[in-house]
């Protein structure tokens, strides 16, 4: 029931290919030393366990329009892994 | 960790391009459930934070009192933060009422209006004297200075502004009388064309049934004239002479019977000598008529039993004949050529009933009298009708035309009314204007006046507390 009060944020990719799927917002957040601005987002795919599949891309912003980039950096990507697991726990 | 993010809305991503491939992860639902919830919390908070700040920027900025749109001003603010507050109220319990914005906006309104007014008194109260005598003195100040300070020109002005009010009120009053005046002239004269066309009507019927009168009379003159064709003066003669030749008849036949019977006597009762100087005695006719009168009357029954009976019907016939007859010659002359015809047929009647000579004929003649009598009577019963109808329409018109001629006097009467009443209302309002008009160019040089006297006196500031910062003021009070 709780899930159900909480309004979703949607979001459309357009994929390389030009297919578009519609996908969840759940977070958007920036780290405030380097200013890079991350979105992670969820299609609600579930796989055998009942886990939950969530996608996470760089938010680029230098051209002015935003365009979603992919999280090379090893230590950058476990920084955002660790801000997802704070949030992640009970208040 | 938390401490080294900021969380972001991200409203402008809603169509992104994907460039590069995404990383992957897998969460329990749980966790992503909780990761959810804060971010929906976060940009709840942002949104009711947006909408706070739009409602402090609406409800900061002040509205000038003086300005004429002010009222219009207030309500479109607050219009504008009611659909704030009802965004507010729908983040906050994810419902709204329907009429909530309108509702909310009206009180809004109402609200911010009285906190001018409010705000505005508190701007004049809380002035040092010195500044209040300055706005006072000043002539452009919201507050007239002549209120507190100057009381007595004050008066004076007011007490003309109150003539000047009072008698604009009355030029007012007195147009839209004579506006109602002219409105109920006009009524009048539209109800005086239908009076005129109710009458045009009224005649018009009139005629129609004279008209409709005369033709019946006509009818019926001509279903007379035949009838007319026999005279009066003929059927009597026609009556007479029947009659006298019936009773000539009647008369030698009872001679002749007499003499018979007066030889049988002779013959029979009488001795032979008195029969011969009898016979000898030539006939005197003379001396036998009483007799004969005597004898007749004996005889009448059974010589002419059918004389019995006809005598009296012509003598009856006589009688009612006449007098229809002799009516029937006051009506309307009768064509030349009918006249003619009629007296054609006078003559035939007359030759008919000379030349009757048995009581058949005579009877049949007497029908025919009687016939065209009935017809007589008949056509004189519809001349009297139509006559009757005639009269009727005369009156009826007469009785229209005495009222067409009532109503008319009332409303020209009426109409001379409302004239005078017009007239004295036109005198009353320009006496009223000019009036005013001495007012107003009194109230003028009384106004210069003042502002010589200010010019001597010397310029004043101007120096009043902005109504912005009072309200401000109020709030944080």
């Amino acid at each position: 029931m709780e899930n159900q009060e909480l309004e979703k944020k949607m979001m459309s990719i357009v994929g390389a290919d030009g297919s578009i799927e519609e996908v969840e917002v759940i977070l958007a957040f920036e780290f405030k030393d380097t200013k890079k601005e991350y979105v992670i987002y969820t299609k609600n795919e579930k796989d055998e366990n009942d886990n939950i599949t969530v996608y996470v891309s760089n938010v680029d912003r230098s051209s002015g329009e935003p365009k979603l980039l992919g999280v090379d950096d090893e230590e950058e990507w476990n920084r955002v892994k660790d801000v997802l697991r704070e949030l992640s726990k009970a208040e | 960790m938390q401490d080294q993010i900021d969380l972001l809305e991200s409203d402008d991503l809603k169509l992104v391009k994907e460039e590069k491939p995404r990383k992957k992860l897998k969460f329990k639902f749980p966790s992503m459930y909780s990761v959810r919830k804060r971010y929906s919390a976060f940009r709840k908070k942002v949104t009711e934070l947006k909408l706070e700040r739009a409602k402090e920027k609406l409800t900061g900025y002040t509205i000038d009192n003086n300005d004429v749109n002010a009222v219009d001003k207030i309500k479109k603010r607050a219009k504008h933060i009611a659909k704030l507050e009802g965004k507010l109220k729908y983040e906050r319990e994810k419902t709204l009422r329907k009429a909530y914005i309108k509702s909310r906006a009206i009180k809004l309104s109402n609200k911010m209006i009285a906190e001018v007014r409010m705000n505005a008194d508190e701007t004049y109260w809380n002035l040092p004297p010195d500044k209040i005598d300055e706005l006072l003195s000043s002539t452009q100040g919201r507050y007239k200075p002549e209120v507190k300070k100057q009381p007595e020109p004050k008066k004076e002005i007011n007490l003309e502004k109150d003539l000047q009010n009072d008698l604009s009120k009355q030029v007012t009053a007195a147009m839209n009388e004579e506006k109602a005046v002219k409105e109920q002239a006009t009524k009048v004269e539209t109800s005086m064309a239908n009076n005129r066309i109710t009458s045009e009507n009224e005649q018009q019927l009139e005629s129609d049934m004279n008209k409709e009168a005369l033709d019946l009379v006509n009818k019926a003159k001509e279903e007379v004239k035949p009838v007319e064709t026999i005279n009066q003066d003929t059927a009597k003669q026609a009556i007479d002479n029947g009659f006298n030749e019936q009773e000539k008849n009647t008369n030698n036949n009872a001679q002749r019977s007499f003499n018979q019977f007066n030889d049988q006597l002779m013959h029979e009762i009488l001795p032979k000598e008195q029969v011969v100087n009898t016979v000898e005695k030539p006939f005197q006719p003379k001396e036998v008529v009483p007799e004969k009168i005597e004898t007749e009357e004996l005889q009448l029954p059974s010589v002419i039993p059918q004389m019995g009976t006809q005598l009296p019907s012509v003598v009856e016939q006589k009688g009612t004949q006449l007098p229809s007859v002799l009516e029937e010659r006051e009506m309307p002359i009768v064509a030349p050529e009918r006249k003619e015809e009629a007296k054609e047929q006078e003559l035939n009647l007359n030759k008919l009933i000379e030349n009757a000579t048995s009581t058949d004929e005579l009877d049949e003649l007497l029908q025919m009298i009687k016939e065209k009598e009935a017809q007589q009577e008949q056509s004189k019963q519809e001349v009297e009708a139509a006559k009757a109808k005639e009269a009727e329409a005369k009156a009826k018109a007469q009785q229209a035309n005495e009222e067409y001629q009532a109503k008319k006097t009332f409303l020209l009467e009426k109409c001379n009314a409302i004239d005078e009443d017009t007239r004295h209302n036109k005198e009353q309002s320009q006496q009223i204007t000019e009036r005013a008009q001495k007012f107003a160019e009194e109230a003028e040089i009384k106004m210069q006046k003042a502002a010589q006297v200010e010019k001597m006196i010397g310029p004043v500031a101007t120096n009043v507390r902005p109504v912005e910062a009072t309200q401000s003021q109020g709030k944080s009070r």
